[in-house]
Parts: C-alpha cells; sequence; structure tokens
C-alpha cells in the first residue's frame, strides 16, 4: 500500500502528529545546533589542537589569580626562548563598534585591533590580498575582512581610511582576509592595524615585561610538545627579564602557563552550564513531540489495530508490519523535517538573534549535522518501531473483536512525561524571567533610571566640551559630567603601593579620571571626606571605595582612608585621599567587577570617553537629542543613549534565554495540550456509553467532570512536581553563573505547578463537556 | 483435511476465568462445505479463529493437512496461513485506503506474486465476482452485498484450500446475501474447502454439514 495514502487515514491525526514533530524538530535542531555551535570553537584549523593562549598567573597575598592577557613582550619572549613554539602572536583590542570613515566620508562600524605580524603565522586564516607580514610590519597599514572589504568597494587596496578618534587615525588598507568565523575566540577581529601604528593612540607598552597587560598572546607548539615541556625556558624567561626582587618585595610572584585555545570556550563553565541547559531543552522538546505522537498512534490503535489484523490474516509477517509502519513513520519524519526546514527559514531572523549565530552555522558548525541526523534517526526508530512492536502483538483475533483495549498506562505515561516537561519549563521560565527583571531592575549603587550617557569616542576634545556646557543649560537637565570609565563595563585595573613601601597592597578596578559633579550627578553617595572640587588641588587626589578602605584598613592598618597617600602605577606620584564613595557595581551581575575601586580628577578632557546626563525626566531625552545634534551636526551617530537600554543591553544573553526558554515552554505546553486534547477525545470516545451509563444512574455533569479529572490528576499531580523539582533543580544551575540571584521560593514552583494543573483541568473539562452534557439516551442507541 | 482433537480455550482475565471451548474435537474433509451454527456466546468465532491460526488453543491438537499447527507461534502461523486461508467476516474488513482492485490484491503482495500476474489474477475475480466494474472504488462507495463480494474476492484470489467465512451474511439483506451464499457455494463447488459460522438456518441449508457449538462443546452431528 503506497504510504502517502496513509496520510489521511481517518482516526489517526496525521497530519497533527506531524505539525508536533515539525515543531518539536524545528526547535529541538536550533537548540542542539547552538550547543553544538558552542561546543565547535576554535577548532578550524589542521594545528588547531596546537594553538595555546598565553595566561599570567598571579599569586598575590597567597591568593591565586590568572589573566588571559599578559604584557607585550611575553608572546614573542616565549618564541625567543622556548625552540618548541613554533609560532607566537599578540593583539590587543582598541576600539569595539567604531566607525571607520573613508574618504569619502561613509562610515561603517567595526572593531578596531593592533596585531603583529606573525597573526597568520598562529592563525593561518587565509589572506585574499596582499602581503600580510608586509602589511602588519608597517605602521598606519591595516587590513579588513572580506565582508568589510566588499562594504567598503570593489578595490579597497590602497585605500585611506580613519579611525575618527580625537583627531583621527589614517590608516592605508594593504590586504584583506576571508572573515573569520564567528565560534572562535578571535570572532571580534575586523580591522586589524598593525602594530607599529599603537604608540599613536596610546601608550606603548609592546616591549614591557611587567604592567600594562592588555595583549592576547597565543603559540603555536611544535608536534608532540606539551606546555609542561616548557617550564625550564618559561623559568629561564622569567628569570632574565622580570624584575624578580621587586616583584618580591612587592609581594608578588608572577608566572606563565599555557591552555588550549580549543578549550577556552568550550571549558568555560559558564558555556558547558549553558550547553547542558539547552541540550536538556532539546531533548525535552523533541520528546514532547515524539511522545505525541506515540500518543496519537496509541489513541488510534482500535481503528489501525483491525487494519493490521486484516494485514495479518493474509499473510504479513511482523517484518511487513514494521516496514509498514516505519515507512509511514519515515514519510511522517521527512514531512516534519520539510516543515521545520520552512519554520527554521520564517523565523531565520529571530533564531539568529536568539542563538547569537547565523543559521548555516546551527545547521553545520562542529558535529551538529550527525548531530541531527542521529537525532533523527532516534526519532524515527521511536515513531517507527514502537507502534509496529504495538501492531505485532495486538492479537489478530482481538483486533477484529472491536479492540478496545484503553492502553491507559501507556497514555498517562505519555502523558505524564509531557505534563513534567511542561512544568518544568514554565517553572524554569518564571525563574529565568524573575532573574530577568532583577538584572534589568537592579540597584547598581546608583540611579540610573534617569541617566543618559553619550560616548564620547566620535568627538573631539572642542566638541565634547561644547557637549557639556550646552547640555548643562538646558531646563530639563540636572546635571552633567564626564568620566573615562563605563561603570557596566569591567574596569581596567591598577596597583596601589604606599609611599616608600615596595609592597604591591591592592589590584584595584581604575575609574581613571572623572570630571565635575560626577558623585553627584551619578548618584553615588560620598561617606566619608568630601569629593574633587574645582577649587582645591585636585590633581594630587584620589578618590577610593569604601571596600578599599576596607581593604586597607586589613592590609595597612589603616584607622581610616581620608588623609592617607597613596601610589597608583598608572599615574605618576603620590596621590592623597579626599574622600571615600560607596562601591558601585561595575560591570554587570554576570560579569561584575568585584575588585575595590579608585579614581581621579579629569585634568585635560583627553581622557573623557564619556558625558553622563541626569535628568529630571526622562521625557526629556528627545529634546536634548535634538539640541545634541546642533552643537554636532557631523556627527550623526553620537546620541544620548538611557541608561535603561544600556543596561537592558548588558543582559542580551539573559534576554535571550528567557526568550529561548518562553518559545520552549509554550511549544512544549501546545504539545502537551494537544496530546490531552487527543487523548480526551480518545477516552470519549471509548467511555461514552459509560458515561451515558452513569448518567441514567443518576450523574450530574459534574460527577462526570470529576471522574475524568480525578483520572488526569492521578498523573499529572506527580508530573508537576517532578516537573517541579526538574525545574527547581536546573534554575539553581543557571543562576550560579550570576552574583545577585533571584530568590528560588518553593512559592514560585507551586504556583508554576498549580498554574498548569488549572490548564490541564481546563482542558479535561472542556474535553468532556460535550458528551458529559449531551442527553444519554443517544450514546446508548449508537452503541 | 482439518481435524481438531479435544480443543480447549480458556481465556483469562485477573478474576474471571471463562472457558470458550471445552474439549472440541472434529473433522472437516477436504471439499466439505461446513457450517458452525450455536447461540451467541457458544465460541463459534473462537473456534474459527483457531481453525484459522489466528489463535491458539489452550491445550489439544489441531491437524491441517495432517501438520499439527495447534501450538505454533504466531510468525508461524503466519507462514502457514500465507496463501492457504482465506477469510470472509461479517463486518467485510476491507481497508477503506485501498480502493477495491487494492484491497483484493493485498495477499498476493504478501506472497510475492509479480506485480504483472497479481494485477492479472485480481481481474480475473473481480470478474468472476461480478465486481470489475467498481474496480477503482473505495469500500465506502459500495453497497454491503458488493463489499462482501470483494471481501470473497480477497479471500479467493490466492486460491486457497480453505475459507473460513464468519457470519458472511450478518450485514446484508436476503438478496445480497443470498448471491453471497451462492457464491461460496460455487467456490465450494470448484473444490475449496469451506467452513462458515452463521447464526442463520437458510445459510446453513448451504453447507454438506452442521455443527452445532453449545456452551463450548461440539452437540451431535446432524448429516444432511
Amino acid at each position: 500500500m503506497n504510504v502517502f495514502k496513509s496520510l489521511n487515514q481517518r482516526g489517526q491525526h496525521n497530519w497533527i502528529k506531524i505539525l508536533c514533530l515539525a515543531v518539536g524538530l524545528a526547535t529541538g535542531i536550533v537548540l542542539i545546533g547552538k550547543a553544538g555551535f558552542e561546543q565547535s570553537w576554535d577548532k578550524d584549523f589542521d594545528t588547531s589542537d596546537r594553538i595555546y593562549v598565553l595566561y599570567e598567573d598571579i599569586i598575590r597575598d597567597g591568593e591565586y589569580q590568572h589573566y588571559s592577557q599578559t604584557s607585550g613582550a611575553i608572546a614573542h619572549g616565549l618564541k625567543r626562548y622556548c625552540p618548541q613554539v613554533e609560532a607566537a602572536t599578540r593583539y590587543t583590542g582598541f576600539g569595539w563598534n567604531l566607525p571607520l570613515v573613508t574618504e569619502d566620508d561613509r562610515r561603517v562600524r567595526t572593531n578596531f585591533f593592533f596585531v603583529d605580524s606573525c597573526f597568520f603565522d598562529v592563525f593561518p586564516y587565509r589572506v585574499l590580498a596582499g602581503d600580510a607580514k608586509k602589511i602588519l610590519s608597517q605602521p598606519n597599514y591595516c587590513m579588513i575582512p572580506q565582508s568589510l572589504a566588499e562594504k567598503l568597494g570593489d578595490d579597497v587596496i590602497g585605500q585611506k581610511v580613519y579611525y575618527n578618534r580625537h583627531g583621527g587615525l589614517e590608516l592605508t588598507i594593504g590586504g584583506v582576509y576571508e572573515d573569520i568565523p564567528l565560534n572562535t575566540r578571535l570572532h571580534d577581529l575586523e580591522v586589524l592595524v598593525a602594530m607599529s601604528t599603537l604608540p599613536q593612540i596610546t601608550w606603548d607598552g609592546r616591549d614591557n615585561w611587567v604592567g600594562n597587560d592588555r595583549y592576547f598572546g597565543y603559540v603555536r607548539l611544535a608536534k608532540g610538545t606539551t606546555p609542561d615541556d616548557l617550564k625550564p625556558q618559561i623559568d629561564k624567561m622569567k628569570h632574565d627579564n622580570l624584575p624578580e626582587d621587586v616583584l618580591k618585595k612587592a609581594g608578588v610572584d608572577l608566572g606563565y602557563s599555557l591552555r588550549p585555545l580549543a578549550d577556552y570556550h568550550t571549558q568555560d563553565e559558564a558555556i558547558q552550564r549553558m550547553v547542558w541547559i539547552v541540550s536538556l531543552l532539546a531533548v525535552i522538546l523533541i520528546g514532547c513531540a515524539v511522545m505525541n505522537y506515540l500518543l496519537l498512534v496509541v489513541g488510534g490503535i482500535s481503528r489501525r489495530a483491525r487494519e493490521m489484523a486484516v494485514h495479518r490474516c493474509y499473510g504479513a509477517e511482523a517484518l511487513n508490519i514494521y516496514r509498514r509502519v516505519l515507512a509511514e513513520s519515515a514519510l511522517h519524519l521527512l514531512l516534519s523535517l520539510a516543515l521545520a526546514a520552512v519554520l527554521l527559514l520564517v523565523f531565520r531572523d529571530t533564531i539568529e538573534e536568539l542563538t547569537g549565530t547565523t543559521l548555516p552555522m546551527i545547521l553545520t558548525a562542529g558535529h551538529n549535522m550527525w548531530f541531527i541526523a542521529i537525532t533523527c534517526l532516534v526519532v524515527l526508530v521511536i515513531t517507527g518501531l514502537v507502534p509496529g512492536w504495538v501492531y505485532t502483538h495486538i492479537p489478530v483475533a482481538a483486533a477484529f473483536k472491536n479492540y478496545s483495549r484503553s492502553h491507559r498506562v501507556w497514555k498517562m505515561l505519555l502523558l505524564g512525561l509531557q505534563f513534567a516537561s511542561a512544568t518544568f519549563l514554565f517553572a524554569l521560565l518564571m525563574v529565568v524571567g524573575r532573574q530577568y527583571q532583577l538584572m534589568v531592575n537592579d540597584n547598581p549603587g546608583y540611579d540610573y533610571f534617569t541617566l543618559g550617557d553619550i560616548n564620547t569616542d566620535e568627538l573631539s576634545l572642542q566638541q565634547t566640551n561644547l557637549v557639556v556646557d550646552e547640555l548643562k543649560k538646558l531646563s530639563s537637565v540636572k546635571g552633567v559630567t564626564t568620566s573615562y570609565a563605563y561603570l557596566p563595563e569591567m574596569q581596567s585595573g591598577d596597583n596601589i603601593f604606599l609611599p616608600d613601601e615596595d609592597r604591591e597592597y591592592l589590584n584595584v578596578a581604575d575609574l581613571f579620571d572623572v570630571g565635575d559633579d560626577y558623585f553627584k550627578v551619578m548618584g553615588i553617595p560620598v561617606v566619608e571626606g568630601r569629593t574633587f572640587t574645582e577649587q582645591t588641588d585636585s590633581l594630587n587626589e584620589v578618590m577610593v571605595s569604601r571596600q578599599f578602605e576596607e581593604r586597607m584598613k586589613e592590609l595597612a592598618g589603616w584607622d581610616q582612608a581620608v588623609g592617607k597617600q597613596i601610589i597608583c602605577t598608572s599615574y605618576a606620584g603620590v596621590h592623597t585621599i579626599v574622600g571615600v564613595y560607596e562601591d558601585p557595581r561595575l560591570g554587570s551581575i554576570t560579569y561584575p567587577d568585584t575588585r575595590p575601586s579608585v579614581c581621579f580628577y579629569e585634568r585635560t578632557g583627553k581622557y573623557t570617553h564619556h558625558i553622563t546626563v541626569r535628568f529630571h525626566d526622562m521625557e526629556a531625552l528627545d529634546a536634548a537629542n535634538k539640541r545634541l545634534h546642533e552643537l554636532v551636526p557631523e556627527n550623526p551617530d553620537v546620541v544620548i543613549r538611557p541608561y535603561t537600554q544600556l543596561m537592558t543591553q548588558l543582559y542580551t544573553d539573559a534576554l535571550r534565554f528567557r526568550t529561548t526558554v518562553m518559545i520552549g515552554g509554550v511549544v512544549a505546553l501546545i504539545i502537551a495540550l494537544i496530546g490531552l486534547i487527543g487523548y480526551m477525545a480518545g477516552e470519549m470516545a471509548r467511555r461514552q456509553k459509560e458515561i451515558a451509563i452513569r448518567k441514567v444512574n443518576g450523574a450530574h455533569i459534574i460527577d462526570v467532570l470529576q471522574l475524568f479529572n480525578r483520572d488526569i490528576l492521578r498523573v499529572a499531580l506527580p508530573a508537576v512536581v517532578i516537573g517541579a523539582i526538574g525545574g527547581w533543580y536546573v534554575s539553581r544551575l543557571w543562576l550560579e553563573q550570576f552574583s545577585e540571584k533571584a530568590a528560588l521560593t518553593p512559592v514560585l514552583f507551586v504556583l508554576c505547578a498549580l498554574a498548569v494543573v488549572v490548564v490541564i483541568l481546563t482542558v479535561v473539562c472542556a474535553g468532556c463537556y460535550r458528551v458529559a452534557s449531551s442527553n444519554p439516551v443517544d450514546y446508548l442507541k449508537n452503541e | 483435511m482439518i481435524r481438531l482433537e479435544n480443543i480447549q480455550k480458556v481465556f483469562r482475565t485477573e478474576e474471571v476465568e471463562t472457558v470458550a471451548l471445552g474439549g472440541v474435537s472434529l473433522e472437516v474433509k477436504k471439499g466439505e462445505f461446513v457450517a458452525i451454527m450455536g447461540p451467541s456466546g457458544c465460541g463459534k468465532s473462537t473456534l474459527l479463529n483457531i481453525l484459522g491460526l489466528l489463535d491458539n488453543p489452550t491445550s489439544g491438537s489441531y491437524y491441517l493437512d495432517g501438520e499439527e499447527v495447534g501450538a505454533l507461534k504466531e510468525s508461524q502461523r503466519t507462514k502457514v496461513r500465507k496463501g492457504q486461508i482465506g477469510f470472509v467476516f461479517q463486518s467485510f474488513n476491507l481497508i477503506d485506503e485501498l480502493n477495491v482492485e487494492e484491497n483484493v490484491e493485498l495477499p498476493l503482495t504478501y506472497l510475492g506474486v509479480p506485480k504483472k500476474e497479481r494485477k492479472q489474477r485480481v481481474e480475473e475475480v473481480l470478474r468472476r465476482m461480478a465486481i470489475s466494474h467498481r474496480a477503482h472504488h473505495f469500500p465506502q462507495q459500495l453497497s454491503g452485498g458488493q463489499q462482501q463480494r470483494v471481501a470473497i474476492a480477497r479471500a479467493v484470489v490466492m486460491n486457497p484450500k480453505l475459507i473460513l467465512a464468519d457470519e458472511p451474511t450478518g450485514n446484508l439483506d436476503s438478496k445480497n446475501g443470498l448471491e453471497v451464499m451462492q457464491l461460496l457455494t460455487q467456490l465450494n463447488q470448484e473444490g475449496t474447502t469451506v467452513v462458515m459460522v452463521t447464526h442463520s438456518e437458510r445459510d446453513a441449508g448451504y453447507a454438506q454439514r452442521i455443527i452445532n457449538l453449545l456452551d463450548g462443546q461440539v452437540v451431535p452431528e446432524v448429516s444432511l
């Protein structure tokens, strides 16, 4: 029999099976793809397993810390000292999402990195034009990726482009390289500027052995070499080049280690946790769809059993039945996959936004094609073999006698699993939603709801000062200040010494320079002493956070901070502490910078990166932006962005996860409810005579509803409890990555479970109301 | 052709044990037309299922063409059944999704008959059953009598040695019932052994011999 004919078989709900399977597979494939994508990082080259990230290991006061950034001289030092190092490179970023301006004044936002000439020795991405070695050795030369070259025009080689900051940096495009894929630590590298250009834009620490540890270093080791083999040479390099006595006096021990680049992303705890949760979601969603498929198969079994019995009567063996059912399941799976493909294409933008990668990457990264193929095979085996087994195990004679075994245990088990899955996802969604709300509404130590930020990277010093002065004049503006630092980001570090002492006391987050009224405008309380003022000699003054004061009380025996003098490595000379402020949260809840902090008074404006505006009311934002555009009409991209928006952007990953779980939860619930509706329809058909007899004997509608509700509750209650416990466990796991966590109160999970139960009971009541309220005679007549 | 010795069939549930056949012994010779009669619940259909190898007896022996088949496993029963036994049911049991031609072709497919030969044999049997003009219709488009003729066509298309009919006229009016009985008689006259379960005295009249069942036991045989 042609399997296509079976598609429209009555009572088999094949199109519902296909639809549910398609939705489950589409979401499942995306999640599997996402998990596979995260596991596929940094495995691009044949030599990938020999590329190592250079780490700086610091032991200070017995506390071990390691950073994947080092001082400028280390990477090439390793190459010199260790013959096993085949190639070494380093790079450092100097701007993300900044405008690259062409000579005809076109602007393209891109990321700028200073890269040394050995970059392509370690990372053999294809160079499409130019001699990389030569280009990256020449100051003011750069290489750009293919996609950027396409945006800039046909012939980009030799074109002059500018990084428009504080007067600009002129660059010549010397070469083009193939785009770096998304699944690598290097994925944000775009404009590769020759490292020798760096002194034009910032302090030159390229040859530093200590301090200015801003360089990402990588080495490629010879075959058969392990990082341990390099230890003697690394020790010699340290001995020859590091000021060991100075470090010893400072109480610091500095070392270097190598870790496989391929592990950098994939072995990250947060990534592993995410991969685990995403894989679990995929299994749940595909599992729900498969369970629903089986539920519908079991629901339509009486009708199908008779047909199969006819086949068996006329010579069909078990193998024939299996083959036939498998062929049908294969057809259903193929149609589901086709529909899933359509869904993936229709929702491509949303999928790419949610996963942070491209659809082709989801489908092909790493071993994803295999994962997806294996998943489909497992689905085929389950949806083909289980029904086949059921059909071949129904006695032929029984199948002809109105086979009506309820298979309730099966149905209840399948329904229970779906209820548990839906509750699990619902509970997880509640926690994820609460955590997201906490993150975007949490108090970071300053009131940001009426704050606006202007990034001044594209403004000259004169323009910056003009904007500050003019915005202050607006009646809607309460105050304006400037700063180097943007508090929601991770901050640069500096070390703290005391005058005439060699000991390094603290590594602090250095907020660098702040302008007038900084604390007042930001709303950060100054708890001791005073803030900087123009009237005093603030250039030799420093303010420290309360945590700084507390740590120095422990480490240096201070009674208080105000009046004490400190030396900060980035600033020459001794500075006197004039005030102590409450620690604002630095970084985000996901990636907090928990170090004590210090800040200095803005002296020249040269290091201002941000203008912060305090409004009376954010409704004035549009008018203020209008005024800003009048002030700097040549910089249309410079805008006042509300802090609330910036704070939300900080938690894009959490928002994506919330949306993913929400979609997963909705899909799982819909599939479970379709299964429940199918189950109810089957039960109504099977038990309509029973209901009629009960009614004839005095049962009311409510009694009938109770009868079915009681049956469902027997499976629904344990299922939702299991689902809620699962939700609690996974939520707890997910929350581990945050410094501030939403409370996991039992009430939340009880409410989730109850909500799912209410939905289930509503569907059950709706499903059986028609039969329960009908004239019983109708059903007895039918019998 | 068929010999049953002390066949018992007991259905057991957790609480109840029902004896459907309590030691049935009988013989059906090749080429015979036998009717099995008895009141509802006497075990007629159970007996027919055992004869058709659709079910196993709980105890006793069943010899088909001299071979003991009572204790065969399902897969072995299928092999014995294939091509040898044709079934005609009261409710026809045609497959709704297949048209007349495909329904009739079904047993030949499982016998592995080549397509060309299948087509030829199906055309032949449909002609014989006077239903060729409905070859491409689906069961729902046919009258009860036509459906049963298709079911008989399906039963005989592989030239079985034995036809088992379970109340073949039970769902038909008297005119169609008569036609069906004439067809079965004709098949019997052509050499096919027919065993028919029926409630109808009139249908039983077409048989050469009637076996009466009561409470799972054979009551004295009546020769016609």
